[in-house]
């Protein structure tokens, strides 16, 4: 065994080296850079910042957001969530999983047909119109849009939900239902029972939730440039390092920035500390769900089908936008045509850029498998020294924004600097797939610490104790038991490495190596050519056609087990 | 094989307590012999059994396989397979895959490893669901087929960790004589952890029974249930009364003054006169008769006064719970085969009495 403990402190060495190396450094850099000034270190540009009336309204702008973003979630998937937990009907399998499918589809895809549906001569206006609710010809239609801050809201809250339905079912399945039966047989009503009790007791599973939430709105930039809502902080601090422009006003901004993800993340664990009472019970008995009649039923189907088709109709509407002719003041298309999505295959900058991502992704998501495979190894399964510090490092992504890391990068690679040749404006292969790696690590990290944790480690001891040595047992025996696992947090961690966003932004200056979501944003918000969106569109057809193989094969291999993809 | 454990002590890093898990545990297994490690949970019996499969290391101490010292060969070179609580079948496996896993680690060549299995899955009864997995088999077949596995890995010692543990109590029964005869059919050296106080004593050749840490007493199924060497034996094996006193005259038999009279005792271990013990006698070995006047006389040697408390009915057995006069704190147990009566009722008069040969000293 002490060889094995050797063999465990070494690579758990080499993840930390790793993790200090690419996210630790980076992060301090970006951190550092904000309060150097003139040779030395200063706090100039921190109090510039904070003195400045535009960028604070920016920063009071994204905190609104990110609040405004966490309390539509939580009110689209609380009912949810207490609906699957609470009743049993007809579909509900089926219902269950099609609801976790917006976490999968980018805002950022579907932010593109937003502004075609709700504009001022978008679609929905058209149908009210049509419906008789409105008459344009006498007055202008509204604005569902603004200044573009709800559709901000709208976009990130459609996508981020189930993120909440997740933690919030997960608490719901902690609380003892005991606690619940002992309240109703006190006379409590349902609903008093569920405000007394069962609230109570799934806060943690709400903040943990929120946390993340939060966080993903606070620090997003590629949902609120596409639909064109300028004013927040990560916006100003992408469009500064996009233009070269590395100054320490935008690390002074970053270093707010990351304080702030850092105090929520640390929030969050605090409650989810201090709120753990739920997720410490053990059920004295089985939860009892309702059945719910033929009315009710309707019902529940009701209310998950409205969440899903609102939560996909931006991305039908990219669909649409893709294989649209002519759609000017129309609902639908008048005329269809294949040119945006051939031109996406033949064009060398769009499939010179699907390639990219394939090549980003795909090395980023072997490394993941590897690293990730290896640390939650350690965690689960050994007894070193310091295996919960380095459960703590490899989720510390998790509060370090995309934005933040793409800046450390920016920060590390400028010119002058030795890593100069692997920065932005030069091959940013290394420091993209480095990014994409860090950034998905939890997802594989905690995807197979869950197998681990589920398959009883005297399965391997059993092999181990019939002559199998460390490394064949764990080729034997466990991977094979916990491929549906494996391959769930490789998926997840392709798909959505091939779709990110904020490092692809920040982190790919050059057309040559621009990744899908760089091109998508080039071509989304170019005024070149007219039919640039629709070819943005395209690109986005295929994000989604990929998402969906994807996702397909992942069915093939697990079956039922599909579900786990979005637990992972 | 010959297993030694010569001072084995085991203390868990960052434990909670300071308490050893093991402290200075020594023992011989004879060559063939079915050694039982018995004891309440956390006692250490299963971190003994881990330490001799190699699975974790002693702090100190050594295990010696043949007079061959083990203690530093990692698990997969121990040679001492092991039957798991729950068994630890691989689910992606075969009947048959997970039977020859062994053999195949060994290098052995599929033919002759096929032909290895398919001798242990027929002396186990399982040569017809070679081909199915374990989650198609019942709780019984999967415990026989984890049973092959470990004979098919050819190795000179079998572990078991509490392997009927996870079938209900009819198998239960069943399953104990049947491993006992296959075990003692293959000739192999094995131990066997259980709390099953039951299960030990109709299966071992001989026990350990274990407490906090240490082996406390060491003998046949025989000897650890009529010479209990402590209270804690006593008990953890059943039911037990006690009765303290003194020795006043040593010897064969030994005779020990109580509060409620003069008891005699067989015991082969020489105590002084004045020595404190405890007499300590099953409930089944305890005479009951009714005694129609307390001014009857009182009989011979081990023989005490007492009133009946209850009468409970177990079907074959009835169980009185007497309490000797004007004692109530000092209660005894006795067990005695049903017959067609109501039996002796509460507050009835009654003499308990015991063969010298019955009664246990104990240590105070």
């Amino acid at each position: 065994m002490l060889r094995e403990e050797r063999a465990a402190t070494l690579l758990a060495a080499l993840i930390v080296l790793v993790l200090a190396m690419f996210l630790l450094v980076p992060v301090m850099k970006a951190v550092s850079s904000g309060f150097y000034s003139d040779g030395g270190v200063s706090g100039y540009w921190f109090e510039r910042v904070v003195s400045n009336r535009i960028l604070m309204a920016e920063l009071g702008n994204t905190m609104l957001l990110a609040v405004t973003t966490t309390l539509v979630c939580v009110v689209i998937s609380l009912p949810l969530a207490v609906i699957r937990a609470r009743y049993t009907f007809r579909g509900l399998d089926v219902l269950g999983m099609l609801i976790l499918v917006p976490l999968i589809l980018p805002p950022f895809v579907g932010a593109i047909a937003t502004n075609r549906f709700l504009s001022q001569f978008g679609v929905l206006n058209l149908i009210l119109e049509k419906l008789g609710v409105i008459d344009m010809t006498k007055e202008l239609p509204p604005d569902w849009l603004g200044s573009g801050f709800i559709g901000v809201v709208i976009l990130q809250s459609l996508h981020l939900f189930p993120i909440l339905y997740l933690n919030i079912s997960a608490a719901l399945a902690n609380v003892d239902p005991a606690y619940g039966q002992a309240a109703r047989n006190l006379g409590a009503s349902r609903l008093q029972t569920f405000v007394r009790i069962t609230f109570p007791l799934i806060m943690s599973g709400i903040f943990a939730g929120g946390t993340i939430v939060f966080i993903w709105s606070f620090t997003d930039i590629g949902t609120p440039v596409i639909i064109g809502y300028e004013h927040l902080t990560p916006v100003t601090i992408f469009k500064e390092l996009a233009n070269a422009e590395v100054n320490p006003r935008t690390f002074s901004l970053v270093f707010i920035m990351l304080s702030a993800s850092v105090s929520f993340y640390l929030i969050g664990k605090f409650f989810l500390g201090l709120g753990g009472v739920a997720g410490s019970t053990r059920a004295s008995i089985a939860a009892e769900t309702v059945e719910l009649g033929v009315l009710g039923t309707a019902l529940a189907w009701l209310g998950f089908g409205v969440v899903i088709i609102v939560s996909i109709l931006p991305h039908v509407g990219v669909l649409l936008m893709g294989v649209s002719g002519y759609w000017v003041d129309s609902i639908l298309p008048e005329s269809y045509t294949m040119r945006h999505l051939v031109f996406v295959v033949t064009s060398p900058d769009t499939m010179g850029s699907i390639v990219n991502s394939l090549k980003y992704a795909g090395v980023s998501t072997l490394l993941d498998i590897v690293i990730g495979s290896v640390a939650a190894w350690i965690i689960v399964r050994s007894r070193i020294y310091g295996r919960t510090a380095l459960d703590g490092l490899c989720m510390l992504p998790l509060a370090v924004p995309g934005l933040i890391l793409a800046s450390g990068y920016v920060a590390m690679t400028a010119q002058g600097t030795w890593l100069e040749s692997i920065g932005p404006t030069r091959d940013p292969f290394v420091i993209l797939v480095i990014a994409y790696a860090i950034s998905r690590l939890p997802f594989v990290v905690r995807g197979v610490s869950a197998g681990l944790q589920q398959l009883p480690e005297s399965m391997e001891e059993a092999a181990r104790n019939l002559g199998a040595s460390t490394l064949s047992a764990w080729l034997r025996i466990t991977v094979p038991l916990i491929t549906a696992n494996i391959v769930a947090a490789a998926v997840l961690t392709f798909a959505f490495s091939m779709l990110e966003v904020s490092d692809s932004l920040i982190l790919a200056q050059t057309k040559e190596y621009y990744p899908i979501t760089k091109q998508i944003y080039q071509l989304a918000t170019s005024t070149g050519s007219l039919e640039a969106v629709n070819q943005a569109a395209a690109m986005g057809v295929y994000a989604i056609i990929l998402l969906g193989v994807t996702m397909g094969i992942a069915s093939l291999l697990l079956g039922r087990r599909l579900g786990m993809v979005f637990r992972a | 094989m010959e297993i030694a454990l010569d001072s084995l002590t085991k203390v868990y890093e960052g434990a909670s307590s300071s308490r050893p898990a093991l402290s200075s545990v020594s023992a011989t297994v004879a060559s063939g012999e079915f050694f039982f490690l018995l004891g309440p949970s956390g006692c250490g019996k299963t971190t003994l059994l881990r330490l001799i499969a190699g699975l974790i290391q002693p702090t100190s101490g050594r295990i010696l396989f043949d007079d061959r010292d083990v203690t530093g060969l990692p698990v997969d070179q121990r040679g001492a397979a092991m039957v798991f609580q729950g068994y630890a079948l691989w689910p992606h496996m075969t009947v048959r895959e997970n039977v020859e896993f062994g053999p195949k680690m060994k290098g052995m060549a599929r033919a002759e490893r096929r032909r290895v299995a398919l001798e242990q899955l027929t002396r186990v009864k399982m040569a017809e669901l070679v081909d199915r997995k374990p989650n198609q088999l019942s709780g019984g077949q999967q415990q026989r087929v984890a049973l092959a596995r470990a004979l098919a890995a050819g190795t000179g010692c079998l572990l078991f960790d509490e392997p009927l543990s996870s079938l209900d109590a009819r198998l239960r029964l069943h399953m104990r004589d049947e491993l006992k005869r296959l075990v003692k059919s293959t000739g192999v050296t094995a131990i066997y952890v259980t709390h099953d106080q039951k299960e030990a004593l109709s299966m071992a050749d001989r026990i350990a029974v274990m407490n906090a840490g240490e082996i406390v007493q060491l003998g046949t199924p025989e000897d650890v249930y009529n010479r209990p060497a402590t209270r804690f034996v006593a008990d953890f094996l059943g039911e037990a009364n006690f009765l303290d006193g003194h020795i006043t005259i040593p010897g064969h038999p030994t005779r020990v003054k109580t509060r409620f009279g003069e008891v005699a005792a067989l015991d082969a271990r020489e105590r002084p006169a004045g020595s404190p013990v405890t007499c300590c006698v099953r409930p089944e070995h305890v005479r009951i008769e009714p005694v129609k006047q307390s001014s009857d006389p009182v009989g011979s040697d081990n023989a005490l006064r007492a009133t009946i408390v209850s009468n409970v009915y177990l079907g074959d057995v009835r169980q009185y719970v007497c309490s000797f006069d004007g004692h109530a704190d000092s209660e005894w147990l006795v067990s005695m085969l049903a017959d067609g009566s109501r039996g002796l009722q509460p507050d009835d008069r009654v003499q308990l009495s015991f063969a010298p040969d019955d009664v246990a000293l104990l240590d105070r």
